[in-house]
């Protein structure tokens, strides 16, 4: 599947919190066959989300930014099953969205401290959690609340919203 | 310090004589010019007196950005570049061309325009990074191609880096030499590479990682997901427009250009892959990627009219579906040489066959490569005189012997690099090209329609006829620009659309009349001034020429008869939007209410500086705002002139009177409505004005 591309290998080591999570309730997926790497869903993002046009704020990132290279696509946050950046967070900033029903994994903004260790404990590159330089906090993805403006704004279609309200199971953690 | 909205705030001037590296603050210009092609004029009003030539240090590239470069507004990944055009003769002048990626990278750089004036002593390239502007050495880069130039520079900083550089052409002052942007964008017609070789100038590489601030995001998406609607259909989805259902399929399969095609066959067979791709923030994905599993080609990305230079040619040689590997190879070379592709070596899409018969419609369409094909077959190019191999026409090895001898100006190739009009009178005056030789003329006028000063190559790219607004607005513009071309009405060609509903020509263009392709009259006039104040706007926002709705339909209707894409408008949700989205995104961007009709009067403004500076320059002696009278007196297939001269003549005057010129001159009380009291003031002072007592 093509929004698992650019895993890193991970070198084995002891949770600090090792918590249960509950499962997200929707995630977003490319089809990377259709993905043209137009950038339409960054700045939905950005714009939806932070009032600006800023790429390098989005939370849905490119593969790849040199326009000759095939494989390009979007990669969203997969919203992993064992989120690294919940379980790393010294703050415990990061939780799961139970209120508008995505389980998304979130960051509450009021805790953060913008040290960026979730960044640095995200598994996947690009990194899905980005680092706002100015209100010097991490954010990522939260689904939009359950109305994710990047699928809206995709030209193409290659980008979908699944809901499941008994929980899916992706990204991160998924092999055990 | 009030919020900026939708701009950067800075202008970046870059001296290379000096080395001195200097900032502006953008409201000296924003934005009362907006942006992009308005935002350049007043910089090159300002800064690029009369005297000035294409090459001398003393002319200025500029590189100017608009309220919607960067914003994620549809469209908005594109910029204006602007210079004294090396490519017009005898006299030279303003001209504009826009390129993707580098507009937006350069507002999150921190800047809304980039204006390089003097030549650097030795090579060098420009690094532009987050506020910061470097002038560094770049022995190593001269004479690389503009593939392995950009490559070098992506290693040198990061793959997210957007490099614009030129090539060998560029480097030699080819007249029509690119400003290569990333893979597949360029800053073509007109030689802005040849500019930027006279300065030493290899490269402009910029990354920014800022931000711009729109005064309200969520109406700009708002926008951005009605308009959306008007060029795509999502994969999947089922609508039902105009009382036609339609269901979206993956996109790639209806691109104009591997529909059908030898690439998308050997893609079946699974030799190569190929894919779509386009500029930032902008829904029709119009370039073309492949990709040969056996590294047979060099895989690449590139604009769509790239892969039709050399499509008859191939046709020729190896029959068949257009687009295999030979024209894609060709337009990988072209490339990397960096020169433009239409402006002189195209063997254009219909013409390469085609003998120059009076009575053929299609001769509408000839380019500069023509030039060459119909030399070849009066007689007058001959393997001896010009050193190319004409008996294996169309294959590789011509091409490519083709390019070299331009981009490295050897032998005929140096009078090639000069450009048509000076190659014309090369060729008429040399006996080796044989008792022909005169006909080069008339070759010239039919490959070249505009007659007068500003003898330019490209202009038969838009004009076309019969099209009474396209042959007013061609007459009148600068063609080397890639303003969006009119095409409101359909198309002339039997294979073209039938245009916009009559409800929309109205309501922008303020007349149906225009529809009928041989109908002269005063409402011609008024349609061309509606249609060129649009196009202003749409260059000076900057959307690119191909969101133009004016633009779009005509493409999608000349190009990809099957796309069906064209099927996606419905007319009456259409209506309520303007052909760029210029007053609904400004007022989103902005923040201010604006509307259209203020929108059109920036437009209008924008004209009329421009034209000012054509004057300023030297556009009022001879003939001009014409064609050739072999243009004239050519007829279509039922022997009706498609572009009777006295007719057209009239309509000119026309339109100078709802212009408020005088003999093609903007006359004071225009300029100062349009407040541009200075620019009257000084045509005035040069004595090129009209005489207040002829100002009604």
């Amino acid at each position: 599947m093509e929004v698992t591309s650019g895993r890193k290998h991970l070198h084995k080591r002891i949770h600090p919190l090792p918590v249960k999570v509950p499962l997200p309730k929707g995630i977003l997926i490319v089809d990377g066959r259709l993905c043209t790497g137009c950038m339409n869903c960054m700045y939905a993002c950005t714009l939806y989300n932070d009032g600006v046009a800023a790429p390098e704020l989005s939370r849905i990132q490119l593969n790849a930014y040199s326009h000759h290279i095939f494989d390009v696509a979007a990669q969203p946050c997969l919203q992993c099953v064992q989120p690294e950046c919940l379980r790393h967070c010294p703050q415990g900033a990061i939780r799961v969205d139970e209120t508008s029903g995505t389980n998304a994994r979130i960051i509450d903004e009021r805790k953060c401290i913008g040290c960026q260790k979730c960044a640095e404990v995200c598994p996947f590159t690009p990194k899905r959690i980005r680092f706002d330089s100015v209100k010097k906090k991490a954010i990522k993805c939260d689904l939009c609340g359950g109305d994710p403006q990047c699928v809206k704004a995709c030209p193409i279609g290659a980008l979908t919203y699944y809901a499941n309200s008994e929980g899916i199971i992706s990204g991160y953690g998924i092999g055990g | 310090m009030a919020e900026i909205y939708g701009y950067a705030g800075k202008i970046l001037r870059v001296d290379l004589t000096s080395g001195e590296i200097t900032e502006i603050p953008s409201e000296k210009y924003l934005p009362k010019y907006m942006g992009g092609r308005g935002l350049a004029a007043k910089i090159y009003w300002d800064e690029i007196p009369p005297e000035v030539e294409a090459f001398d240090p003393e002319n200025r590239l500029i590189i100017a950005t608009g309220p919607l470069t960067g914003t994620g507004a549809l469209g908005g990944g594109r910029c204006e570049a602007t210079t004294k055009c090396p490519a017009m003769y005898p006299a030279q002048s303003f001209t504009t061309a826009n390129a993707g990626y580098i507009g937006p990278e350069l507002k999150y750089a921190g800047y809304d325009a980039l204006i390089i004036q003097g030549k650097a002593e030795s090579h060098v390239y420009l690094w532009i990074c987050d506020g910061k502007a470097e002038v560094r050495r770049a022995e190593e880069l001269w004479g690389l191609t503009t593939r392995q130039t950009r490559e070098n520079l992506w290693q040198k900083h990061d793959e997210k880096t957007k490099v614009a550089c030129i090539g060998p052409a560029g480097e030699n002052l080819v007249v029509s030499a690119i400003i290569s942007v990333e893979a597949n964008s360029a800053f073509g017609k007109g030689g802005f590479g040849a500019v930027m070789g006279s300065k030493n100038l290899k490269a402009i590489a910029v990354r920014g990682t800022g931000r711009i601030k729109v005064a309200d995001s969520k109406k700009l998406l708002e926008i951005n997901n009605i308009r959306m609607r008007f060029y795509n259909i999502k994969a999947g989805e089922t609508r039902v427009i105009n009382g036609k259902t339609t269901v979206g399929t993956a996109k790639i399969r209806n691109s104009p250009m591997f529909g059908s095609s030898k690439l998308a066959d050997e893609a079946k067979q699974g030799r190569v892959r190929i894919g779509l791709g386009g500029c930032p923030g902008c829904p029709l994905n119009c370039r073309n990627k492949a990709e040969f599993t056996d590294n047979s080609l060099p895989s690449g990305s590139v604009e769509c009219a790239d892969m039709l230079v050399w499509v008859v040619p191939e046709m020729m040689t190896d029959g068949g579906k257009p687009l295999g590997r030979l024209a894609w190879e060709a337009s990988m070379l072209i490339d990397d040489l960096g020169i433009d592709n239409l402006q002189v070596l195209s063997t254009g899409l219909m013409s390469g066959l085609k003998k120059l018969d009076k009575n053929d419609k299609y001769t509408n369409m000839l380019y500069g490569g023509d030039w060459l094909y119909q030399g070849y077959l009066a007689g007058i190019f001959t393997e001896e005189n010009t050193g190319l191999p004409w008996e294996k026409f169309g294959s590789q090895e011509f091409l490519r012997k083709l390019l070299n001898i331009m981009a490295y100006r050897e032998g005929f190739g140096d009078i090639l690099a000069q450009g048509l009009v000076p190659a014309t009178k090369y060729v008429m005056e040399q006996e080796e090209f044989g008792p022909n030789r005169k006909q080069m003329e008339y070759i010239y006028q039919r490959v070249c329609p505009k007659a007068g000063k500003f003898g330019n190559p490209q202009e038969r790219h838009s004009y076309s006829a019969p099209d009474p607004i396209m042959s007013i607005w061609c007459a009148v513009g600068d063609q080397f620009g890639q303003e969006p071309e009119p095409g409101w009405c359909g198309h002339s060609e039997p294979w073209s659309d039938p245009g916009l509903d009559p409800k929309v020509i109205i309501k922008w263009l303020g007349t149906d009349k225009v529809k009928d392709h041989y109908y002269w009259g005063p409402e011609v006039a008024k349609a061309a001034i509606a249609h060129e104040d649009i196009a202003a706007v749409t260059d000076s926002l900057v959307v690119c020429s191909y969101l133009d709705y004016g633009m779009y339909s005509k493409v999608v209707g000349h190009y990809a008869p099957n796309w069906p894409d064209k099927l996606l408008v419905d007319w009456e949700e259409f209506i309520n939007n303007s052909p760029n989205g210029g007053p609904e995104y400004l007022s989103a961007i902005l923040g201010v209410d604006i509307t259209p009709e203020e929108v059109w009067k920036q437009g209008e403004m924008i004209v009329n500086l421009v034209r000012a500076i054509w004057i300023r320059d030297g556009y009022t002696e001879d003939k001009y705002d014409t064609y050739w009278d072999a243009v004239f007196e050519e007829e279509d297939k039922e022997g009706n002139k498609v572009t009777p001269k006295d007719k057209f003549e009239k309509t000119i005057l026309d339109y100078y009177r709802l212009r408020g010129w005088k003999a093609g001159v903007p006359m004071r009380a225009k300029l100062e409505e349009l407040g541009l009291k200075y620019v009257a003031d000084e045509l005035d002072a040069l004595d090129k004005l009209p005489a207040i007592e002829n100002q009604i």
